[in-house]
């Protein structure tokens, strides 16, 4: 199993057929045919405050960076 | 992924005192035909070697994909400027202009250091940082080194006018002149089809030479762009967040307004098979 996804502390949701990936465009940017690796921090009211869309599957913004991000 | 990197996860959970929502990509999606996603065969303009012309100025093309690449790139930067936008169209005027400045007074590359130094003193400018410019040029297909090449450029664009006017003449004048004895020749066809790929509705720039007299005297950030947006919804484009309804893996359904309603949400997108 890739992804501890039975005991991770965050819920874990499945886009098996994209289309949250594509609404938010991030979908097949790197020509995989799959969500291109990113991150958004969403606000209580729904604003996209920050975002990081990588360019490949190791660019990842940090732990801390994401922290920063955060209202 | 590691016993480490969830502990990580499970911090930053913490730490925040939010919902983090995973969302994965099926395995086994079917690659849909490239061709449907509008602009990402034009990502690759840098690389192709094969860049065909949509206009040839005095014999010297220039390509729709490098076209396309500084319409997109000047999209970009407009939203980082602040600026009013220029339409693809333009975009393509400003190209044609630059061509014949620098073909007029011809300059060496600046070096790296004059090239950075500026898009140091843009950032700060713009109050932002070099990773979220690098975030928002990969969002709209582009790479950082798409920056440093207009970066040059116009620094190239900008000496070769400053030399151009040295003796008194009008820019505008000089410029008007130029595009009058070149042989600017369109290929309109292909040029509809970028246009349709980028979203831009295909009108004839009125009036090219004050438009592009403008843009060829501004700096980079200032060559501004976008009254359309392009069909592919690039994130920094993205004020709101979509709402979804989406299986959890744990069993049940999951909706993001539910979850902001108890606070902010750091949504990741990766697949199963990711190893990060």
């Amino acid at each position: 199993m890739a992804v501890a996804e039975a005991t991770a502390p965050f819920p874990v949701v499945v886009d098996a057929e994209h289309r949250v990936s594509e609404a938010y465009g991030v979908y097949n940017l790197l020509g995989d045919g799959l969500a291109a690796p990113s991150v958004f921090v969403i606000a209580g009211d729904g604003r996209i405050l920050w975002s990081y869309i990588g360019r490949d599957d190791a660019d990842r913004p940090t732990t801390d960076t994401i922290l920063a991000q955060l209202p | 992924m590691g016993r480490g990197s969830s502990t990580r996860w499970s911090g930053l959970v913490i730490a925040g005192g939010l919902a983090l929502i995973v969302l994965m990509g099926a395995i086994m999606v079917i690659t849909r035909s490239s061709a449907e996603d509008g602009l990402a065969p034009l990502a690759s303009a840098p690389t192709v070697a094969a860049d065909p012309p949509a206009v040839t100025v005095n014999g010297q093309p220039i390509g729709v994909n490098a076209w396309a690449e500084a319409v997109r790139l000047d999209q970009t930067m407009s939203r980082f400027a602040g600026v009013a936008a220029m339409d693809a169209r333009q975009t393509l005027e400003r190209l044609i202009n630059e061509e014949l400045v620098l073909r007029a007074a011809p300059q060496d590359e600046p070096g790296a250091a004059q090239v950075e130094g500026q898009i140091a003193a843009l950032e700060a400018a713009w109050q932002t940082s070099d990773e979220q410019i690098v975030a928002a040029l990969t969002a709209a297909g582009l790479s950082r080194e798409a920056l440093v090449r207009a970066v040059e450029r116009v620094l190239m664009v900008q000496q070769a006018q400053a030399e151009l006017t040295a003796n008194g003449t009008d820019f505008g004048n000089w410029l008007a002149r130029e595009r009058e004895n070149a042989e600017i020749v369109y290929d309109e066809e292909r040029i509809a089809v970028v246009l349709s790929s980028l979203g831009a509705t295909n009108q004839p720039a009125a009036s090219p030479v004050p438009a592009a007299t403008e843009a060829a005297s501004l700096p980079p950030t200032a060559v501004a762009p976008t009254s359309t947006p392009p069909p592919t919804r690039v994130v920094s484009e993205l004020d709101t967040a979509p709402d979804f309804t989406l299986p959890r893996s744990d069993g049940g359904d999951l909706t993001l307004s539910e979850q902001l309603a108890s606070g902010p949400v750091v949504l990741v997108f990766f697949h199963r098979s990711c190893s990060h």
